[in-house]
């Protein structure tokens, strides 16, 4: 335990000293922050237009139809957990990559294996020390996008927030753990270093990018601005009614869907924080029952990867595959 | 200059890395050609039943989409494939003679730095027209198949054009890895920091422009900026910068695509203009850091 | 006075917690190394053949061999890196095949170079290899370390901002911290300049003489092994070619040109 321990400790010690980590970790929070301000300003647009139309109205004598834009605070988080999704995932990969690259680079390896530690030691300090970079991290971009919303966006948070946002955080640390772990077993059993980081960034690419792009695509809800039935005004049980006739394309895509663990996600948190109209302002137990199979699916791919991780990790891999 | 060109495709066509990359954006553009296919048809099918229940009596607006509507996916591959392909083969081609420690051979015998870079540079531009001439050939076939029929010239012409608007993107996206390349002290931040770069670009600028939000800038048809508010001004400044946004109004306009809205001459000379300024700022690149020892 | 003990199958071993002392094992084996028909092949290459090899307590042994002739295999192999395709490893008495881990606790290991962690002090990195090799509060030991190795004006300061030489002390430090009974040592030279390799020669002959340890090296060098070495080996092509005593191998070959003569009668024999 204690030799884990100081593996772990010289890892964060690692990347507290690297640059080049620490800047990806800094621009990311700064993307995150400008985003919630960004998403404040358009709120504020929005009801400035909003109250325009009614003044313009009441001056005519007709009272506005439609309802005010109301502040949900934490839809103002949506870009900073769409950059999770997307450029969080990035980076565990790269610090993932970056804990294994560099003891074989530095060709410590035989330093570590020549010493009397266990199989695991080695793999369990370094994902132990990247599982607590990324609380950290995820908490601390939680927590600063959250003030932003407040102190930019005059939003308001409840009690229920506070449960939503911790939610939120669990959630999206498992994403980026599991992100690290695939980045970690992969450089774990290449023989080149270049070609494991280029093989991650395309496994990346087209799991956080590719596919989600092409399940939208093959929404046939998406190929009309605005929505396909809203355009044609037609009814929700009418709209399901017509789709029953395609069950096999839409089982097609959404399988293809559920096979990327960065849909789950983009499900999970996107009804915690309300993001999805089906689960905003629903009690937490509600909207847990809706995204159970989202999170249990989310902690199956962190557990399997883990565990594909602890395996590929071990001396044997390493050392075959040094230099 | 022309032994160094020569020596760029050679290597290019030989390394495992650019290769694997093209590999990916060959099979992406094909199957999105495809997928969008699969897609029309049963959207046309959904509109048939919903007109066959009498829940409208709208047109089909599916039945006179052009057959460059196929293509449209070909946008969004290159601007997530393609660019990365190209920001690898710019990082691969700087890293390869520092790594060989070739680079004192090339810089000893009378060769100059421009030339020595420059080179490079139509090397790997030679490799990405090759790459991209083969992508729009395929392109072309599948579509052809799908639509049953050959397209019309003119389709064909936008077609080519539409490639060929993607050399100067991913050229300079290219040039931008050769940049890291041949400046940075390792390898892995060598390959780090255009990829952190092209994230940058193709996420972060957006957002700040148009309030859009990162996942939606997957969608090929680019959103138009939120009127109003601080968001004109800043658009007007930051849009020029968001290449891929650019590249996705001009080829939109390209391939004829009604959805899209923006101004065409702005977005092509902000790709041109991406495109010659980088290669204008690489022959600043100093020969003392082009010999800089790559560490760790 | 603070020790460790370390239960192996054949032998007690005290590893002491404080230099100076050798570590000493209740069954003193008469040798530090054995190998027996030691062999390491991999696919349709073998890299070792049929080693026997057998190395005395407290002896500077040389191993000498062109490159691919299969020294770092044949450390590799002792060092617990790779397992052997056939044969048997025992260091100190300890049977590799059956408690590798005991071995890691008797061994010290300084690779070809190696960088360490550029980014941490020599204090910080030896830290963190004392507490992997089971010693919990390390920060006097290393202190007494560094002394001996007339190195600890750089205590805080960072790898990275090292020479090459600073480096190979550092890196000896690492390996002789927990007091290990054998210290294996590749190509230990390689890339220093001369003032280097002379500091670090009368580094490896005080370590041998005041502590007791065996030390095992790998080299191409000749000259390396005539001022170092008490015994070498020669391989050729993955097989021992020759074992001897030092002393006696000059009484046989007088000068040491002609130790050269043996070595490359040896090499280019068929």
């Amino acid at each position: 335990m204690n030799k884990i321990f100081s593996v772990a400790r010289m890892e964060i010690l690692d990347i507290r000293r690297s640059k080049l980590m620490l800047s990806l970790l800094g621009f990311f929070l700064i993307a995150a922050i400008v985003s919630v301000v960004v998403a404040s300003i358009d709120f504020g647009v929005k009801a400035d237009a909003y109250k325009t139309y009614t003044d313009a109205l009441a001056a005519s004598g007709i009272t506005n139809p439609a309802t005010a834009p109301q502040l949900f605070p934490l839809h103002l988080m949506r870009a900073a957990i769409e950059y999770l999704e997307i450029l969080g995932a990035l980076f565990a990969i790269i610090l993932g990559y970056a804990a294994i690259a560099k003891e074989k680079q530095r060709g410590t390896l035989s330093l570590l294996f020549t010493r009397p530690i266990g199989n695991f030691t080695l793999v369990l300090g370094k994902l132990g020390a990247l599982a607590l970079v990324w609380l950290a991290f995820v908490s601390i971009v939680v927590l600063a996008t959250m003030l932003t919303a407040v102190i930019a966006g005059h939003a308001q948070l409840s009690a229920t927030d506070v449960g939503r946002l911790l939610l939120t955080i669990l959630g999206a640390w498992i994403y980026l753990l599991v992100w690290t772990a695939v980045a970690v077993s992969i450089a774990s059993t290449s023989k080149k270093l270049t070609t494991a980081l280029i093989v991650s960034i395309v496994l990346w690419l087209l799991v956080v990018l590719v596919i989600p792009q092409v399940g939208d695509t093959m929404d046939p809800d998406n190929q009309v601005p605005g929505g396909l039935f809203k355009s044609l005004q037609i009814a929700k049980p009418d709209e399901t009614a017509v789709l029953a006739n395609f069950t096999g394309y839409n089982s097609a895509r959404d399988a293809l869907e559920i096979s990327s663990v960065t849909k789950h996600f983009e499900r999970y948190t996107f009804a915690f924080l309300g993001i999805k109209d089906q689960y905003n302002q629903q009690p937490i137990g509600t909207v847990w029952a809706g995204v159970f199979i989202n999170a249990l699916a989310l902690w199956l791919f962190a557990i399997g990867t883990l565990v594909i991780s602890l395996f590929t990790t071990k001396p044997k891999t390493l050392l075959r595959t040094s230099k | 200059m022309k032994a160094i060109i020569r020596q760029e495709l050679l290597a290019l066509s030989r390394e495992r890395l650019p290769l694997m990359l093209f590999t990916v954006f060959v099979s992406m553009i094909s199957v999105s050609s495809l997928i969008g296919f699969l897609t029309k048809t049963t959207v046309s099918d959904v509109w048939i039943r919903t007109r066959e229940a009498g829940l409208t009596s709208a047109p089909n607006p599916f039945a006179s989409l052009s057959p460059l509507y196929y293509a449209r996916n070909s946008i969004i591959y290159i601007i997530l494939v393609g660019t990365l392909m190209a920001i690898i083969a710019g990082v691969s081609s700087a890293l390869r003679d520092r790594k060989a420690a070739t680079i004192d051979l090339i810089l000893s015998r009378p060769t100059s730095r421009s030339a020595y870079i420059y080179g490079k540079l139509i090397g790997i531009t030679i490799w990405l027209s090759l790459s991209l001439f083969l992508v729009g050939v395929i392109a072309a076939v599948v579509i052809s198949i799908i639509f049953g029929a050959a397209l019309p010239a003119s389709d064909y012409a936008r077609l080519a054009v539409f490639f060929l608007l993607a050399l100067p993107l991913l050229s300079g996206f290219a040039v931008i890895g050769m940049f890291a390349g041949l400046l940075s002290k390792r390898e892995t931040s060598a390959l780090l920091l255009p990829i952190s770069f092209w994230a940058f670009v193709t996420f972060v600028i957006p957002q700040i422009g148009t309030a859009a939000r990162p996942v939606a800038l997957l969608n090929p048809v680019p959103l138009p900026p939120t009127s109003g508010g601080p968001f004109g001004a800043l658009n007007f400044f930051i849009g020029p910068f968001a290449v891929s946004e650019q590249f996705k109004v001009a080829s939109g306009k390209i391939l004829n695509d009604p959805d899209i809205s923006g101004d065409f001459s702005k977005a092509i000379i902000s790709i041109l203009g991406f495109a010659v300024l980088t290669s204008f700022l690489i022959s600043m690149v100093k020969r003392t850091s082009i010999r800089g020892v790559l560490s760790e | 006075m603070k020790s460790l003990y370390v239960f192996t199958e054949k032998s007690i071993c005290r590893l002491s917690v404080l230099s100076g002392t050798r570590p000493y094992c209740d069954t003193m084996n008469e040798f530090a190394i054995v190998t027996k028909d030691l062999t390491k092949s991999y696919k349709d290459v073998v890299a070792l053949e049929n080693l026997n090899l057998s190395v005395r307590q407290g002896e500077i042994f040389g191993l000498l061999g062109h490159n691919g002739a299969g020294k770092t295999t044949t450390v590799n192999l002792l060092t617990t890196l790779l397992v052997p395709t056939s044969g048997t490893v025992e260091i100190e008495g300890v049977d590799s095949s059956k408690s590798a881990k005991d071995i890691r606790k008797l061994i010290g290991y300084l690779p070809e170079n190696v960088q360490l962690y550029n980014n941490m002090t020599t204090m910080e990195n030896l830290r963190f290899f004392a507490n992997l090799s089971g010693l919990k509060k390390p920060e006097a030991r290393i202190k007494e370390v560094l002394d001996y190795l007339n190195f600890n004006s750089h205590y805080n300061k960072r790898i990275g901002t090292f020479s090459k030489g600073m480096r190979q002390r550092v890196g000896i430090a690492q390996a002789i911290l927990h007091n290990p009974s054998v210290l294996f040592l590749d190509e230990p030279t390689s890339g220093l300049d001369p003032e280097g390799v002379r500091q670090l020669r009368d580094v490896i002959i005080r370590l041998n003489a005041d502590l007791g340890v065996t030390i095992f090296m790998n080299t191409h060098l000749l000259s390396e092994v005539t001022k170092t070495c008490s015994s070498i080996g020669i391989l050729k092509g993955g097989k021992l070619a020759y074992q001897n005593s030092m002393n006696s191998t000059l009484a046989e070959f007088p000068d040491q040109d002609s130790l050269e003569d043996i070595y490359l009668s040896i090499e280019t024999a068929d």
